[in-house]
């Protein structure tokens, strides 16, 4: 069989359990429908795609938005997006729901900063900045909080953007030989 | 009498493996190191290290690679407990301090490792050496004290050390300064300069301040430059501090993996000594240690030889001296407690000079390590930094000023970031202490419950003579900066009162070296005054702290304790 046709029974065989299950508990079968196709596409796809495009917005990275699939900055994206919504829940999704309601604007990250609710969710945004440019965030501890607060690692520290944009390299992974640093980068 | 060994070494660090190492040259001895860590000693253990650090958020703290080990609870060190470092952080913090009139008005804040290999795993790695002048301060100055040495009795010792950690340096620019001649050259040249330095270096070597010549001089440093001893030349991974990744910086491991090929030397680790005591003849052949890795972690084990070294830095060995209520008829142990006092200025230079590539310092200035002045305040020796703002800050902290009070997020967030993070630059400065009595580390009446010993507690204060040469200190950066025409990040040196400083983690004094045994814990060849076979190596029997990064001092001195001890033990037959 090929593959589409497999897919379209699966889709299909879904879509009667959730009928299934939707109906049985609500009568109304427009938003049965919605809520099956809201699965089926993932709330966890609609988020990794806010992420992404909230991602570039703030850090103004160029490739996030657009992301090769399978790649390896795809697999780590997913990894700091769930690490994210792990240490932080539903602050973090506050801030990801508050963009996506502005992606529609021609600008939206400027009509997020711009947002009077935009401070309750800063913090978030200011994790999102250095998990991509350091691979770390931000975790407060009774005593040490906002850019006091402790960083934890968020695992590629070798991936963090901020290293070739000064044109170093992560601290402890130098691959260039003896003597490299008397030249100017 | 029968001896388990005929020397037993407390202590794996610096001190106590080039001890081990240059006895079990000089004659057949059997020796046993005991390490109250626990660790390994090979390039699997490094990589371990490297693996634990990357896990950490902050990979550069001093502790960052050692967090995994057992060791951490069973044998505290004074890690900075302030800052979570990971879940597992600990709740008491190691030092305690006096409190009420006559106590301590500052922290004493000097860290250390207790591993297998001590705390060279995680230092920079610098090897400057004393001035003549640092060893006759009292009878130059009229201040602190003279040692019961000369720069000419430890010269030879200077070269063998360089040869045996494999410092390179540039002969010409050390040899004759302030009197400090050099009879050997230094095993490898110097460090290649970076390019932050070249360009610090052209705008200000040559240049006078207060009628000082400044020269920028190559800091000679453990670290090779060029393959030496079967390690690599340095690759420019920057991490240094906390952790070579591929031994190129020398560590203590370095002595121990050699000396472990002797079956004569045997190295016991999880091994925590308690006391040492007196035999029947009065005098001091045994040594208590609990074994934590054991059944009964708690049980008193006991071992002896006719010779014991305590070379547990100088904390824990004041400490064990303390707890065995020995060789103290000075009442000297643990007194003259000094660190090197350091402050530093950040400032961004006009051109982007790119920090974070080489070594984390390669460059000093040594000018200022001499003079007049010295009667009535510090002299300091200068590093210039290497790595952006050093302690004053990073990258992180430039990403979050930009964030904060920027708002700088968007499409030239990481442009800001970078202009501003390839212009930093750092002028450290570290002062000398004078001994003082009051200054000490003691028993706390807190006991650790993991073992059931004694925490150390401190009374601590920077002198006047110290804080007299961070100010000189911070006139002297800011000249500079002005020369070099760069825009300083001014952090005030005395901040509602308060002194602001920074902790070069060099603990020195607290078993005192002299020739009177009423004012001094040690002779002249490290021997306690009160017991002749008791030996102390480390920083802990230095007389001044002077303006140098003690290791090589210390190096030198263990080099000629180790003749002595040998000599001794021929004596016996």
């Amino acid at each position: 069989m090929r593959d589409d046709q497999e897919a379209l029974i699966e889709n299909t065989r879904d879509f009667q359990m959730d009928m299934r299950r939707e109906t049985s508990t609500r009568r109304d079968l427009p938003v049965a429908v919605a809520a099956h196709v809201m699965r089926v596409k993932g709330v966890t796809m609609d988020e990794f795609k806010t992420f992404m495009a909230l991602s570039q917005a703030l850090t103004g990275i160029t490739t996030l938005a657009t992301i090769e699939p399978k790649s390896l900055t795809e697999t780590i994206a997913k990894d700091y997006l769930h690490r994210l919504k792990e240490q932080f829940g539903s602050d973090f999704m506050a801030l990801l729901t508050l963009y996506d309601a502005r992606s529609g604007t021609p600008d939206p990250l400027a009509a997020l900063l711009s947002d009077p609710s935009f401070k309750d969710v800063e913090s978030m945004a200011k994790q999102i900045v250095n998990v991509w440019l350091l691979s770390q965030y931000r975790v407060e501890t009774p005593t040490q909080k906002g850019d006091a607060a402790p960083a934890v690692d968020a695992g590629y520290f070798e991936k963090g953007y901020i290293w070739p944009a000064i044109k170093a390299h992560p601290i402890g992974f130098s691959h260039s030989g003896h003597g490299y640093w008397t030249r100017k980068p | 009498m029968n001896y388990d060994y005929d020397v037993i070494i407390v202590g794996s660090g610096v001190a106590g493996a080039i001890c081990a190492w240059k006895l079990s040259i000089l004659g057949h001895h059997r020796i046993l190191i005991l390490e109250a860590g626990d660790n390994g000693i090979g390039e699997g253990q490094r990589l371990e290290f490297h693996h634990a650090m990357d896990r950490q958020g902050n990979r550069t703290d001093m502790f960052a690679p050692y967090l995994e080990l057992d060791s951490r609870t069973m044998v505290p060190s004074p890690e900075k407990a302030s800052r979570a470092l990971d879940a597992q952080k600990l709740e008491e913090k190691y030092f305690d301090y006096t409190t009420g009139p006559g106590g301590s008005t500052d922290s004493f804040r000097a860290g250390y490792t207790r591993l297998v290999g001590g705390s060279t795993w995680a230092w920079r790695g610098n090897c400057p050496r004393f001035l003549p002048t640092d060893f006759t301060l009292h009878s130059t100055y009229g201040v602190g004290r003279d040692w019961p040495i000369s720069y000419d009795d430890l010269e030879k010792y200077y070269c063998e050390a360089e040869q045996e950690m494999g410092v390179s340096g540039n002969h010409e620019e050390l040899d004759g300064l302030f009197g400090a001649y050099r009879s050997e050259p230094f095993p490898m040249p110097g460090i290649p300069l970076t390019y932050s330095d070249q360009q610090i270096k052209q705008r200000i070597h040559g240049k006078v301040i207060n009628g000082t010549l400044v020269r920028v001089v190559t800091t000679p440093q453990a670290r090779n430059s060029q393959p030496y001893d079967g390690r690599p030349a340095c690759e420019g991974h920057s991490n240094c501090i906390p952790l070579c990744p591929v031994h190129a910086k020398y560590d203590a491991t370095t002595h121990l993996r050699r000396v472990l090929k002797n079956p004569r030397v045997r190295l016991k680790s999880a091994a925590v000594v308690t006391k040492v005591s007196a035999d029947r003849q009065g005098h001091i052949t045994r040594v208590h240690y609990k074994d934590w890795r054991s059944d009964d972690k708690n049980k008193e084990r006991l071992v002896t030889a006719p010779v014991i070294v305590l070379a547990a830095h100088a904390i824990e060995t004041p400490k064990i001296l303390l707890m065995s209520n020995v060789a103290n008829s000075s009442d000297q142990v643990g007194r003259n407690l000094m660190d090197h006092i350091q402050w530093e200025i950040a400032a961004e230079f006009p051109d982007p000079i790119y920090p974070f590539r080489g070594p984390q310092s390669v460059t000093g200035i040594e000018a200022f390590r001499e003079g007049a002045f010295r009667s009535t305040r510090s002299a300091f020796r200068m590093t210039i930094g290497n790595d952006g703002w050093g302690r004053a800050g990073s990258p992180a902290k430039i990403i979050d000023e930009e964030l904060s009070k920027n708002k700088a997020y968007g499409p030239h967030l990481i442009s800001k970031v970078a202009e501003r993070v390839i212009r930093m630059i750092r002028l450290s400065f570290s002062t000398e202490m004078l001994p003082s009595p009051g200054n000490r580390v003691d028993l706390s009446p807190n006991v650790d419950p993991a073992l059931g010993i004694p925490r150390p507690r401190f009374t601590f204060a920077p002198d006047e003579y110290c804080i007299g040469g961070l100010k000189a200190g911070v006139e002297t950066a800011k000249a500079l900066f002005e020369i070099m025409n760069a825009k300083i990040e001014q952090k005030e040196l005395i901040e509602n009162g308060k002194l602001n400083w920074n902790t070069a983690a060099h603990i020195m004094g607290t078993c005192i070296m002299g020739s009177d045994p009423k004012e001094s814990v040690v002779d002249s060849w490290g021997r306690t005054h009160d017991h002749q076979n008791l030996y102390i190596v480390g920083s802990s029997v230095f007389a001044t702290a002077a303006t140098a990064n003690p290791t090589l001092t210390l190096a030198a001195l263990t080099l000629r304790t180790a003749r002595a001890i040998h000599r001794q033990l021929q004596g016996r037959g």
